[in-house]
């Protein structure tokens, strides 16, 4: 894969250059970035490696049904609830600033995609997963250690009972 | 006492002995692990066990109590009322607050409030009940105290790993369900 | 007014004339139960020491008091003569019997409108027994030894590698879930070899074979 730049490519130095591909130089880049310097021209080429995942991605237990094997793997692994605490199978649908990757690059199903969309999520609010960086934080409350339990108890519900005027 | 030979008076002593026992609050939520450190406390976990005649409770030595959790927003919605007995002296403060200012008062009022909502004969004994209390943010305990640790009270809820707390082989070598698709790049 | 005195037990005096001592009142002296000096063994002595009559010389209630006394008193006290017998004539009186015990205690008996036999049967109770009051039991059993075991200590069956071990200790302290959680299935899906490599090359020549 190449991509030639011409003219733009001459207006950036040399610097600014090293600094965009900066992230993709990094030991899990699928595609390695090398730079070829001319009098005329700068070539910057993608250079394709294997990715690191391969070595332990897992295959599921065959299935007999044709529809069935056509299935998302999520879906074809079955695991029995999983939860928002299940940080290192959600960790594979992130990036590492903690944005979700798209619906066509998780190779989910629209169900699962979702599932781990809300898991994510929830995990992002314990502060399990790192958050995005436009992660929105309203107050200090944000930042202490909290959990979500299942199925949800309402103690005394404080929120009701304290009028509002003494909320801060 | 004259009754009594030294081998059964040994042996009294033994069994009303106070014991003391190690809490670890970390990720733990307040007021479920309140019931069970008040319970240690005024020494229900003992079968001679007696509300009315005897005090036969425990020490109970928490620690990491700055790592306590709460369910998601109630940090934020779960208030603390404090009355100065002047007129309009009551104020009000959220339990983020309260934990900021000092990360132990937040489970010290929720296992006061376990402690004295008991029968009657529990509020007489309920302050020498507390004071067997000792909290401590982190984990460092004085070695006064650590000495006399004897046993743990089990957690009430599992401890939450953030991704840090895994190291980056274990990361690694984790079993990967989908690979990346071509021309994908790994921010 | 005159109501119902409830007395606790603790307030009786023991030398008085004991109205607790039988149990029928409304007070009931409670206790454990109790043996005497070498289980009773040896020779037999008659607890009771002395018994008092009071009767009035006119009275139709104690007639039979006077009757009793007329018959049978001489030959009681030939019979057991360990046992004094006081009579004490008191005019326009209910006739009542006081019996002292060897222990100390005392019991107050009326004997209105009794009969001679009945009178009888009554002293031949009294001489019999021990004076010890009448109690209902807090337990119906009493051992120097309640238990061959020992009593409960706190350090019963408690795993001795907490002694050893630095606390906090995570196998002694940690919450134990009942449920697997998602990534431990996985994990042990893959220890198992349920599931299987799919390197890209490894997966077409499977196919093809």
């Amino acid at each position: 894969m190449f991509a030639r730049v011409s003219n733009l490519a001459l207006k950036w130095t040399q610097n600014e250059l090293k600094a965009r591909t900066s992230l993709y130089d990094s030991v899990r880049t699928l595609k390695q970035i090398k730079i070829h310097e001319n009098e005329k021209q700068i070539v910057v080429e993608g250079e394709r490696i294997e990715s690191p995942r391969k070595p332990y991605l897992v295959k599921p237990p065959p299935v007999a049904d044709e529809k069935a094997s056509k299935a998302c793997p999520l879906c074809r692994l079955d695991l029995k609830r999983l939860d928002y605490t299940d940080i290192l199978i959600l960790r594979q649908f992130i990036n590492s600033d903690g944005t979700l990757m798209s619906l066509q690059d998780s190779g989910l199903c629209g169900r699962k995609y979702k599932l781990v969309q809300t898991l994510v999520n929830k995990a992002q609010k314990c502060r399990l997963l790192p958050r995005p960086p436009h992660y929105q934080v309203y107050g200090p409350w944000d930042n202490f250690n909290t959990y979500y339990d299942w199925p949800p108890r309402y103690r005394d519900q404080p929120m009701r009972v304290i009028r509002p005027e003494y909320w801060k | 006492m004259s009754n009594l030979t030294k081998f059964r008076r040994t042996q009294q002593w033994l069994t009303f002995a106070r014991l003391w026992y190690l809490y670890d609050a970390t990720y733990q939520d307040v007021f479920d692990s309140a019931i069970v450190i008040a319970q240690y406390l005024r020494g229900m976990n003992k079968p001679i066990y007696d509300h009315v005649r005897q005090d036969v409770g425990n020490h109970v030595v928490v620690i990491n109590t700055s790592k306590v959790s709460m369910p998601v927003d109630e940090w934020k919605w779960r208030m603390y009322s404090h009355h100065s007995r002047y007129g309009g002296g009551q104020t009000w403060a959220a339990a983020h607050e309260l934990h900021s200012k000092d990360p132990t008062i937040v489970l010290y009022k929720a296992v006061y409030k376990e402690v004295g909502s008991a029968p009657r004969a529990v509020n007489l004994i309920r302050s020498p009940t507390m004071a067997r209390l000792h909290l401590f943010p982190d984990a460092c305990i004085p070695p006064e105290i650590k000495a006399n640790i004897c046993d743990q009270i089990r957690q009430v809820q599992p401890v939450l790993k953030s991704l840090k707390d895994y190291s980056e082989e274990e990361v690694e070598k984790f079993p990967k369900i989908v690979d990346y698709p071509e021309d994908y790049v790994v921010k | 007014m005159r109501g119902r005195v409830v007395k606790p037990s603790f307030a009786v005096p023991q030398n008085y004339y004991n109205l607790y001592s039988f149990g029928t009142h409304r007070i009931q002296l409670s206790g454990f139960t109790e043996q005497p000096f070498y289980n009773g063994l040896g020779r037999y002595v008659c607890q009771l020491q002395r018994v008092t009559f009071k009767f009035c010389k006119f009275g139709g209630s104690s007639k039979g008091v006077r009757e009793f006394i007329e018959t049978d008193v001489v030959d009681f006290s030939r019979q057991h003569p360990g046992v004094v017998v006081y009579l004490k004539p008191r005019r326009h009186k209910t006739p009542i019997m006081v019996t002292e015990y060897l222990n100390g205690n005392s019991h107050w008996m009326n004997l209105r409108n009794m009969t001679k036999s009945e009178i009888k049967l009554w002293l031949d109770y009294m001489r019999t027994r021990s004076g010890e009051p009448i109690k209902r039991y807090r337990k119906k059993i009493k051992t120097e030894w309640p238990s061959i075991q020992g009593p409960w200590n706190p350090f019963l069956n408690m795993p001795s590698f907490v002694n050893v071990t630095d606390l906090p200790n995570e196998q002694r302290g940690a919450f134990i879930s009942e449920k697997k959680s998602a990534t431990q299935q996985l994990l042990e899906m893959a220890k198992d070899g349920s599931l299987k490599n799919i390197l890209k090359t490894n997966v077409s020549q499977e196919d093809k074979e």
